[in-house]
């Protein structure tokens, strides 16, 4: 291969990775933390019990919304399981002629059916469909521009991954060695150890993710084929006509029966209930495969009267492309895997994070040494440095934060639940601000080191003031509430030793121009490029 | 069968580890004779695709693939750290009389590779 080429791409390494390199470090770490996200939202609500009996919850849910929506057009159920923290249900009200149907009030129209099949007073919190959401939809903007920002920062990746494919071609290699202690040349084996130790994850996850945004991205094969977004739809989900409200009260089967022979028709775990005009002849219920049980996204569904619970339409076999699709988008989100997978997931996910991290960290490195006066960096370098501590050390330290405000926020606050994520968001600005005022190497170490003693003492608050500490989960077999508590544990330690090795790191007197010049020009250009 | 494939994606990359020229010398305590290395390669390719059948046995044929490259993932980390941050002597072979001389030189020709 050309020298010329790989320089090329080691300037499109170097550029694509940095210029939206700290949303990519968001999104990666908000995306991994999101693998445990239904894990999230039970350990963000520690009132609740764990389910043991999710028909018991499926027969709740249906009482409490014969009684608290009985003519409602709509009720969805999502099917509770041991993961789930219960039946999350919503409800949408008859159309008012008129009136224009949206979204907005459906935070009025839902309830959580706890363990024992009654509506719980949990506290209110987005729980772990926070970083889920915002991974790519971010917050406080319209999601359009959002989800635009987030699909750009993907494809600025997949051309980083690649390019840096060619760039490092030494990784390969020099697979297994880490320089440790000599700056910039250890910082660069840590980015390559991060980024080829899980590559198949890398470019997994990338490409994956731009799928799941592809309609928008690349909406010509789509604007070519179909006038209709409604026909699109029809196509893409396939559904059951819907019927009008006859207006003969007909009381509505037992859904838990229904659910109960759709389990056995799919052979695996129902996931989504919906149940249209019920208590009406013409009530409908139709219920959807777990997705947890299939690798496509895309579950099939049956729908079954809701007045003798017959079935009378299933969904038909997804066409290709579709299952294609399907099966990236699960790919991607891993609602599929048990717990071993999804712990390689996590970890492959972390090794992301840190690579990202590392890789802009590095770009500094790598300058300063040539920075004609390091007491007085140019504008371009302290902008990155200053970046990369708001961002990098940052955004840890505000998922800390957001954390211990969904255990101390008081729980009959107002809007409880967007303070939590307010919470995330002032400790991040707190976080701009040192890393405005501060020293860079003092603010790496004053945040890192905040994060770690706020992450590794999270556990022993749950200990101390909560039902659901490490001894009473782990007595009860609960490992994934356990799971959480040990992981914040360990990298609250991570963090704070992370950030004794910052504080107490004295750069290396740097090396005189003069040996530098010494260096053959031969040796030199076999070194890697980067 | 999981457990299995996962230690089998260990000692492949264990196997791939100590093929390299540095990392043999300092975990072994000897030099490592080409023929050596080859024979050390050749085990660690069977050892991933041992694990891949183990994969597929334990998983199934959709998730087995992807079990398969997360297993393998799993095994070169660990042993990228282990190699790394465990030092090494404690699990060296009692060394030879000429070992310092050689791991003194051992550096040397990495550098300028």
């Amino acid at each position: 291969m050309s020298k010329s080429f790989r320089q090329s791409q080691s300037f499109l390494h170097t550029w694509s990775g940095l210029i939206l390199g700290w949303m990519l470090f968001v999104i990666f770490v908000a995306g991994t933390v999101a693998f445990w996200r239904e894990g999230l939202n039970r350990w963000m609500r520690p009132e609740l019990d764990r389910i043991e009996q999710p028909y018991t919850v499926l027969a709740g849910a249906q009482r409490f919304l014969e009684r608290k929506a009985p003519d409602a057009k709509s009720w969805f159920i999502a099917m509770p399981s041991e993961r789930s923290p219960g039946a999350q249900v919503f409800w949408q009200p008859q159309p008012k002629p008129g009136k224009e149907q949206g979204r907005r009030g459906r935070r009025d129209n839902q309830s959580l059916i706890g363990a024992d099949g009654t509506p719980t007073v949990a506290r209110e919190t987005r729980g772990g469909e926070f970083f889920y959401r915002f991974h790519f939809d971010l917050h406080y903007m319209p999601i359009i521009w959002a989800r635009w920002l987030v699909g750009v920062a993907a494809m600025a990746m997949l051309i980083a991954i690649l390019s840096g494919i060619v760039t490092h071609k030494k990784i390969f290699r020099d697979f297994f060695t880490l320089r440790r202690g000599k700056g910039q040349r250890s910082w660069l084996d840590g980015h390559n150890a991060t980024a080829v130790l899980s590559l198949p994850f890398h470019l997994m996850i990338t490409y994956t993710g731009l799928v799941t945004l592809m309609a928008m991205l690349m909406p010509w094969a789509v604007v070519a084929n179909y006038t209709d977004q409604e026909k699109l739809f029809d196509r893409l989900f396939p559904h059951v006509e819907e019927r009008e409200r006859s207006g003969t009260a007909a009381p509505l089967v037992d859904i838990a029966s229904v659910v109960r022979d759709a389990e056995r028709r799919f052979g695996a775990p129902a996931g989504q209930i919906q149940v249209q005009e019920p208590g009406d002849a013409a009530a409908l219920i139709t219920v959807g495969r777990s997705q947890s049980s299939m690798l496509s996204s895309r579950a099939p569904s049956l729908t079954y009267s809701g007045v003798d619970g017959k079935l009378i339409w299933q969904s038909p076999l997804p066409g290709g492309a579709s299952e294609t699709a399907g099966a990236m988008i699960g790919l991607h989100s891993a609602r599929f895997a048990g717990y071993g997978l999804r712990w390689l997931y996590f970890l492959c996910g972390v090794g992301g994070c840190l690579m990202v991290a590392s890789g802009l960290v590095l770009w500094t490195v790598k300058r300063r040494e040539k920075l004609p006066d390091p007491a007085r960096p140019h504008l371009g370098f302290r902008v990155v440095e200053w970046l990369n501590v708001a961002v990098v050390a940052g955004f840890p330290f505000g998922i800390a934060a957001m954390l211990w405000a969904n255990r101390l926020l008081p729980l009959t606050m107002k809007d409880r639940a967007q303070w939590e994520i307010h919470a995330l968001f002032l400790a991040w600005a707190l976080a701009l601000c040192l890393a405005t005022v501060l020293r860079a190497a003092r603010a790496w170490a004053a945040l890192l080191g905040a994060t770690g003693a706020l992450l590794a003492a999270i556990p022993v608050y749950n200990i101390a003031a909560t039902e659901r500490g490490l001894h009473a989960t782990l007595a009860q077999g609960d490992f994934v509430l356990a799971g959480i508590d040990i992981a914040l544990l360990v990298f609250g330690l991570a963090f704070l030793a992370t950030a004794r090795r910052v504080a107490s790191h004295r750069p290396a007197p740097r090396r005189s121009r003069r040996r530098e010049a010494a260096v053959p020009e031969a040796i030199a250009a076999l070194e890697p490029a980067e | 069968m999981t457990i299995i494939c996962l230690l089998c994606a260990v000692v492949a990359f264990a196997l791939f580890g100590l093929s390299t020229d540095q990392h043999h010398q300092q975990r072994l305590g000897s030099r490592l004779p080409p023929e050596r290395k080859r024979a050390f390669r050749r085990a660690a390719w069977l050892a991933v695709a041992v694990c891949l059948v183990l994969a597929f046995a334990a998983q199934g044929a959709i998730y087995g693939a992807i079990f398969w490259l997360g297993a393998l993932s799993f095994g070169a980390a660990t042993v990228f750290l282990f190699l790394n941050l465990v030092p090494a002597g404690r699990f060296m072979r009692p060394a030879s009389a000429d070992q310092p001389t050689k791991s003194a030189s051992a550096d040397e020709p990495r550098s300028l590779k």
